[in-house]
């Protein structure tokens, strides 16, 4: 299915609607948020390292120039290459090209987000080079020919039987029957058709969670180690991210590296934290590039929406919002979904053809409570709807309603009229208290009832309680 | 290529309004706090590693010196029930032992090793991590394709937390440099991308094995 963002209100109903999806989502975002509250209340610092953390990143941004040159010198003293692509279509050529340049048909990646950003894999496959995704949720995605639901869980829209399903399609094997160890057998059928792909494999391509500037290394962490078998078998290593993801050294790596386990998984350390710093020192004649891919983030950098590039990925703001709980992340439409998403992907596809992703929120502001660097996610979110509105991005219909409600607002007793009206109207729809069906907007009353107002408007009601007669 | 770079740092310059379009050092910032669970309180390392080891879910043993490593290594294959056949890293302080009673070889490992032993560089007490860094004696590969990970770490070598690391690290490599390739290790290989269910063995080690070496403290 071509999932757009543009797409996203039917996109948002049709995920409502499924019920494999709704049970899925069901279990995920709650299991995510009790781990994450565990681990946050364990290390009494949490707090004071995410303000650390929040510095870090504002002061990389309003340096990032500074910090750029510092990663390419040590890069390269280290060894390696750096290569800067100014957009994704950039970014695959320079790939593809060292891809060619080094004889690699067979590719192990690693889990990177910008690399599905910058739909890599298409341009590789397009070329004749066979790309294998090695982290499980990825490598279930890929074969299913789907994207991410989750940063962090990119299958986690599928259920256990969905994949023994697609799993018995793809290997050619039976499917294996529901069982208590069916899982179990699943991850041991993967682990055993990707170690004949990181063996066989020619070259490596990871992202980077983050840059160091300080000793020119990327760090990488999953919880699978597959990104050190991608790593460490071919000769080859291309390293792809964004330039928004240096850190100025290693102290300040360590920092980021607390908050990010925290929020993600609810692990005090992720199972493996990899610093790559320069070739794979196992060969002779290897080599390491890094790919930083700009993509939008240097005008970002500029823009209102700025403190977004302070994002590390954690996807804590997805796991606690309400609306992605339940449409899911493939209703957002691109890579990113969520909260996070919904201000990135106007940033980088322009919001004209995302302008409904910044409305899929009801402000709770759970997203920014939980953010490890302090991203004002409602604020940011709030700043596209104004811009939406300022450009006339939004249907007539819409804009009518609310400068109609614009104008009513600025007159009280023209307001106090209408809403005495409303009262009124509301009134007679109801029975015992209740209305069983609301005109216009009858999915408020879809699977519940909606109380009649009682009493009369709300001054009126301030004005009769007590102590507030003589004002 | 270098057009791209050209571009990119001509817009993160106009984006900042370098006036000078040049780059500016920045100021000088303090360094992040640092946790009190990775504090450097010398009679604590040991026990709180070994918390953080099996927290990770793994497992760890303690010898007095190098020579019983063999020892302690034949000991916990037979406990799981695994071959006596090991693959170490091709560093003398373990080449050099006796390993009557187990098959050895070493080097840098392949698909075919079912236990690999390597030496940690530092451990973390903050989190039960091994680090393991690449060189002429190291092999990281033999702590990522077996089944089994076993880890030797000397004592001396458990530091507080990331600081402890960092500054091994710089001690010696010098500032700023650093080995090609540095693995923290906190557990075995583990997923959780089948519908958040929690599995040992994704890819690489389905046991993480730690061998403190010096005694007990």
């Amino acid at each position: 299915m071509n999932r757009t963002v543009q797409g996203f209100p039917e996109q948002a109903k049709t995920a409502l609607k499924n019920e494999a999806l709704q049970k899925a989502m069901g279990s995920t975002s709650g299991e995510f948020r009790e781990k994450r509250a565990k681990a946050v209340q364990a290390l009494p610092e949490f707090d004071e390292l995410c303000e650390a953390a929040t510095d870090i990143k504002k002061r990389v941004l309003d340096n990032l120039d500074y910090y750029l040159e510092q990663f390419e010198t040590n890069v390269k003293r280290n060894g390696g290459q750096v290569h800067y692509a100014r957009d994704g279509a950039r970014a695959q050529e320079i790939v593809v090209a060292l891809c060619q340049k080094h004889e690699a048909t067979k590719v192990t990646k690693s889990k990177s987000m910008v690399t599905e950003e910058i739909e890599l894999n298409h341009a590789l496959e397009a070329v004749g080079i066979e790309v294998t995704e090695t982290d499980l949720g990825e490598y279930i995605i890929q074969i299913a020919g789907e994207t991410p639901s989750h940063i962090i869980g990119p299958a986690l829209h599928m259920s256990e039987d969905e994949i023994a399903e697609l799993f018995s399609d793809v290997h050619g094997t039976d499917k294996l029957e529901a069982s208590d160890d069916r899982g179990a057998k699943l991850v041991r059928e993967a682990r055993g058709v990707l170690r004949d792909k990181f063996f066989a494999s020619e070259l490596c391509i990871s992202g980077a969670n983050f840059l160091v500037a300080e000793t020119g290394s990327i760090a990488i962490v999953t919880n699978e180690g597959n990104a050190d078998l991608c790593r460490l078998i071919p000769k080859h290593h291309i390293a792809v991210t964004g330039i928004e993801k240096i850190v100025p050294n290693l102290e300040d790596l360590g920092a980021m590296l607390r908050v990010l386990a925290r929020s993600a998984t609810g692990q005090a350390m992720t199972s493996y934290v990899t610093l790559v710093s320069g070739p794979n020192d196992l060969y002779q004649d290897p080599s390491f590039h890094v790919v930083l891919v700009d993509g939008k983030r240097s005008q970002a950098l500029a823009e209102e929406t700025r403190e977004m590039l302070r994002c590390i990925r954690c996807g804590a703001c997805m796991n606690h919002c309400p609306v992605y709980g339940a449409v899911g992340g493939h209703a957002y439409g691109w890579v990113y979904p969520g909260p996070i998403g919904a201000i990135l992907s106007p940033s980088f596809l322009g919001l004209d053809s995302a302008r409904h992703l910044p409305h899929a929120s009801t402000l709770c502001g759970a997203c920014g409570d939980v953010c490890p660097v302090r991203i004002p996610i409602p604020e940011l979110l709030r700043h596209w709807r104004e811009e939406t509105y300022r450009q006339a991005l939004t249907p007539v219909k819409e804009r009518t309603i609310i400068r109609l409600w614009a104008w009513l607002a600025a007159r009280p007793t023209i307001y106090g009229l209408v809403m005495r009206a409303g009262i009124h109207a509301l009134k007679l729809l109801s029975k015992k208290g209740l209305i069983r069906r609301l005109p216009l907007v009858h999915e408020w009353t879809m699977h519940k009832d909606f109380p009649a107002p009682e009493g009369g408007k709300f001054t009126e009601l301030w004005r009769k309680s007590e102590g507030h007669d003589n004002e | 290529m270098n057009d791209d770079r050209a571009l990119i740092f001509g817009k993160i310059r106009s984006s900042l309004n370098r006036l000078s379009g040049e780059t500016l050092q920045p100021p000088p910032a303090s360094a992040p706090p640092v946790p009190s669970i990775a504090i450097e309180e010398p009679g604590t390392l040991g026990d709180r590693f070994r918390e953080g080891v099996i927290k990770a879910a793994g497992s760890f043993d303690q010898v007095e010196g190098w020579s019983l490593v063999p020892k302690a290594i034949a000991q916990f294959l037979r406990q799981h029930n695994l071959a006596p056949k090991v693959t170490t890293v091709p560093d003398e302080r373990l080449t050099t032992l006796d390993w009557s009673g187990i098959e050895f070889n070493s080097g840098t490992g392949d698909r075919q090793v079912e236990v690999g032993v390597s030496i940690g560089f530092a451990g973390l007490a903050e989190t039960g991590t091994v680090a393991q860094v690449s060189g002429p004696n190291s092999s990281p590969l033999l702590a990522f394709a077996p089944a089994t990970n076993i880890m030797v770490l000397e004592k001396e070598d458990i530091v507080g937390g990331f600081e402890g690391l960092w500054k091994k690290l710089r001690n010696k490599y010098g500032s700023g440099a650093m080995a090609p390739t540095i693995n923290l290790v906190t557990g075995p290989s583990r997923t959780g991308d089948i519908e958040q269910v929690l599995y040992l063995g994704a890819h690489g080690p389905i046991r993480y094995h730690v061998i403190i070496v010096g005694g007990q403290d």
